[in-house]
């Protein structure tokens, strides 16, 4: 009993311990993001910016509050974002490889883009020019239309059907719409693949203050819709049935983490492009360093942890000090693949975990 | 470059080894099949007897210089021309692509190996830029295009006629050449460029299905007047240089002449060009034909300090920075006004250029789905879109211009 105490108090305060660190190291992964970049800043004339001071130069100060600031902020909502979006998958289809994009939500947003990109562009500048939606705000728009068609889709799903059976769903439609994508491309021209390519690398800058507008919101909804449902996911580890007999209203719930976790997904998808990695690695990191399946302490860390890895991707991406940028993708998977192989190798109770 | 004109005598080889050395893909059209096959022996004494009549004729046209191009070559034998090609790619190193030009009424001679045969004047040609159709309509070769891929980037009106109509196929949709179309055509010319990649280029595949397929290296010119004088690479296939360096000639002429007046410009302002996407701007190398179109029409480019002559890929924040008071922007993009660049990033506005109105678009001559004939025409007349670069840099040097290919943004 005592001893039970005991350690009880003492995973509290490691608990909240590594949310401080995590919290702490955030922070200072946002300064570096916002301190380094291809152009050299001095520490003053970043500060200068941050407040405002009417003495930096204005190109400089544009840089920071223009370029680094709403990418930096953009990283830390888009990992968040990933990373809860992936530990509700893998919780609701108790498999530790589910992601985001395991749904079909990547798939169907890589075809709005495509027949975005790939079909209305080239048949007419004019219908972009009328609707006053070019470039970018036309991919996002895209993008999101096509990750809700796909959820609508998968909802209408999940009440009728089990778990698995929307799993594989998730993963037909995937395939499914994989296909049209590749259809697509192939039929193209290499100029407008170009563009299609570039969404698909993934990057953080091209959110500027106007499309944050859009997206953050989004992502906190998605974010804070997810902690009423701290309890029914604690349940859904143990399986549907046992979640059922602990009370929880199994459908519904069920509705609802998807559709956030669609939300997240689609949202970061629709502005950065498709992310790969953060969704399935971040949760993996954060059950090995907690040691916990309580969604009560691992939400808040997946968030704290997908947007510190999203920052460092981002800062690797940049790499700073030259004036050319790496595919943000190419970093992620590269963070992304060994922390997945440690998780596998070190936490030999993962079948534990999904109660297998 | 000079040109070698006269005899060579060191190709000569006896008349049986011709058989032996040619590379069995050679073959072009109906006569072609007839040198694969032919193992008779009655065929090869008509084949020396041809050779024997033929051959000792002297090639019809006369020799042209090449001044400004450096990826291309032309050397006139008695038989034959021969054409060489090279940095067909970035990294293509010391790999050149050979082709010996054989009158279709002569014999084909004893000629070195690896040496590609096509007869000439090509009455059938094929291409799969549609960049050639600047020197199809200089030269007048409508007739012999039969085949045409890429129509939704073509911006030449007779040539979407003749698609329409029927008489020129197209053979190719997207990434997807349509290679049984573009085998049924018989084509004796197939123009092409490649990149190096074996994934995207068609000449691999082409060559493969023993069509006539010649490589062109303009696009990695470093010279606007030395892509032009491309105009005189595809002359040689229809026996056409003359007429091609009269133009070419009127050409460069007048480009030295605008850039000898925008020499005289007090000022050089500075200029941007291209737009980022991804977050990646790739802005024009140093080196790069638009640069030195920039520099000839007396602007100040901001990357001519680089040296490479494709594209670089920089962070926006770094041309931001230092882009950010420059006098002129060009080629934002597909935008055609203001308000639909600034909907595609709102801190395009903060740059001078934008704020003060000089951005300019190269968007005047496209129509709309895909075709723009500054890829067409404004390769092959430079001296076109240096006359509105100048315009825009300098409107007192040339008063009342009328634009050709670029147009402002408002």
């Amino acid at each position: 009993m005592l001893s039970a105490n005991w350690t009880g108090r003492f995973r509290m305060n490691r608990t909240s311990g590594l949310l401080i660190a995590l919290m702490f190291l955030n922070l200072v992964a946002l300064a570096l993001n916002i301190g380094l970049g291809s152009v050299p800043i001095s520490i003053s004339d970043i500060l200068g910016s941050l407040s405002g001071s009417e003495k930096v130069d204005k190109v400089l100060s544009g840089i920071v509050l223009e370029f680094r600031l709403p990418r930096g902020l953009t990283a830390m909502l888009a990992g968040a974002a990933l990373s809860v979006s992936g530990l509700m998958m893998q919780t609701v289809f108790r498999n530790p490889l589910a992601d985001p994009f395991v749904l079909g939500v990547n798939g169907g947003a890589s075809l709005g883009v495509a027949i975005a990109l790939l079909v209305l562009a080239p048949s007419g500048i004019a219908l972009t020019q009328n609707l006053k939606l070019s470039g970018h705000i036309l991919v996002v728009v895209a993008a999101s239309v096509g990750a809700g068609t796909v959820l609508m889709i998968l909802l209408a799903f999940a009440r009728r059907v089990d778990v698995m059976s929307l799993l594989i769903l998730g993963l037909m439609i995937s395939y499914g719409v994989g296909a049209i994508v590749s259809i697509l491309i192939f039929y193209s021209m290499a100029d407008r693949l170009q563009s299609f390519f570039n969404w698909s690398f993934g990057n953080f800058s091209s959110v500027t203050w106007s499309h944050f507008l859009v997206f953050a919101p989004s992502v906190v909804i998605g974010l804070v819709a997810v902690a009423p449902q701290f309890k029914s996911l604690d349940a859904f580890l143990l399986g549907e049935r046992y979640a059922s007999s602990m009370g929880v209203n199994v459908r519904r719930s069920r509705i609802l983490v998807l559709g956030s976790a669609s939300l997240l997904a689609g949202a970061v998808t629709g502005f950065c492009g498709p992310i790969g990695f953060v969704g399935i690695a971040a949760p993996h990191f954060c059950r090995l360093l907690f040691k916990t399946p309580s969604h009560r302490i691992l939400v808040p860390s997946a968030i704290l942890f997908g947007s510190l890895i999203a920052l460092i991707a981002d800062l690797i991406a940049k790499a700073p000090g030259v004036e050319a940028t790496l595919p943000l993708n190419a970093v992620t998977a590269l963070i992304g693949a060994p922390v997945v192989i440690a998780a596998l190798l070190k936490q030999r109770n993962l079948r534990r975990v999904f109660g297998g | 470059m000079a040109v070698l004109i006269g005899r060579k005598t060191e190709v000569h080889v006896s008349k049986r080894s011709h058989f032996s050395t040619t590379p069995k893909w050679v073959c072009v059209g109906k006569w072609g099949d007839c040198t694969r096959q032919c193992s008779t022996h009655l065929e090869i004494v008509l084949w020396i007897a041809l050779t024997f009549v033929l051959g000792s004729s002297p090639v019809l046209g006369k020799a042209v210089e090449i001044t400004y191009a450096k990826n291309f070559s032309i050397e006139y034998f008695e038989t034959h021309k021969i054409v060489t090609v090279r940095n067909m790619w970035r990294g293509s190193a010391n790999l050149t692509f050979n082709y010996a030009l054989v009158p279709r009424t002569a014999a084909v001679p004893d000629l070195p190996s690896g040496m590609r045969i096509i007869r000439t004047p090509v009455q059938r040609m094929s291409i799969l830029e549609t960049v050639y159709l600047g020197h199809i309509k200089s030269l007048d070769l409508y007739d012999e295009l039969v085949g045409l891929a890429n129509v939704s980037l073509a911006h030449d009106l007779t040539a979407l006629e003749q698609v329409k109509g029927g008489y020129t196929n197209k053979i190719q949709e997207g990434s997807s050449l349509n290679i049984e179309t573009l085998l049924m055509l018989e084509s004796d010319l197939v123009l092409t460029s490649a990149m190096g990649n074996p994934q995207f280029d068609a000449h691999p595949q082409l060559e493969r299905a023993k069509q006539p397929v010649v490589i062109t290296a303009g696009y990695m010119e470093e010279h606007p007047l030395g892509r032009s004088e491309w105009l005189k690479f595809t002359a040689v296939f229809f026996d056409k240089e003359e007429e091609a360096s009269r133009i070419f000639d009127k050409i460069a002429k007048r480009y030295n002449e605008l850039s000898h007046i925008a020499s005289s410009a007090g000022s050089h302002p500075t200029v941007l060009a291209n737009a980022p996407y991804g977050g990646t701007w790739h802005v024009p190398g140093g080196r790069s034909y638009i640069a030195r179109t920039i520099e000839d029409a007396g602007g100040d480019y901001l990357f001519s300090d680089d040296s490479s002559s494709g594209g670089l890929p920089k962070d926006f924040e770094s041309v931001y920075h230092r882009a950010a008071e420059v006098d002129f922007w060009l080629n934002p993009g597909v935008h055609r006004d203001l308000e639909g660049l600034r909907s595609q990033d709102s801190r395009f506005a903060r740059f001078k250029a934008f704020e003060i109105g000089n951005v300019y678009n190269n968007t005047l001559r496209s129509n709309g789905i895909g075709g723009n004939d500054i890829w067409e025409r404004g390769v092959l007349h430079p001296e076109w879109v240096l006359e509105d670069l100048i315009a825009i840099f300098h409107p007192e040097l040339i008063p009342n211009h009328s634009f050709r290919f670029y147009e402002k943004l408002d």
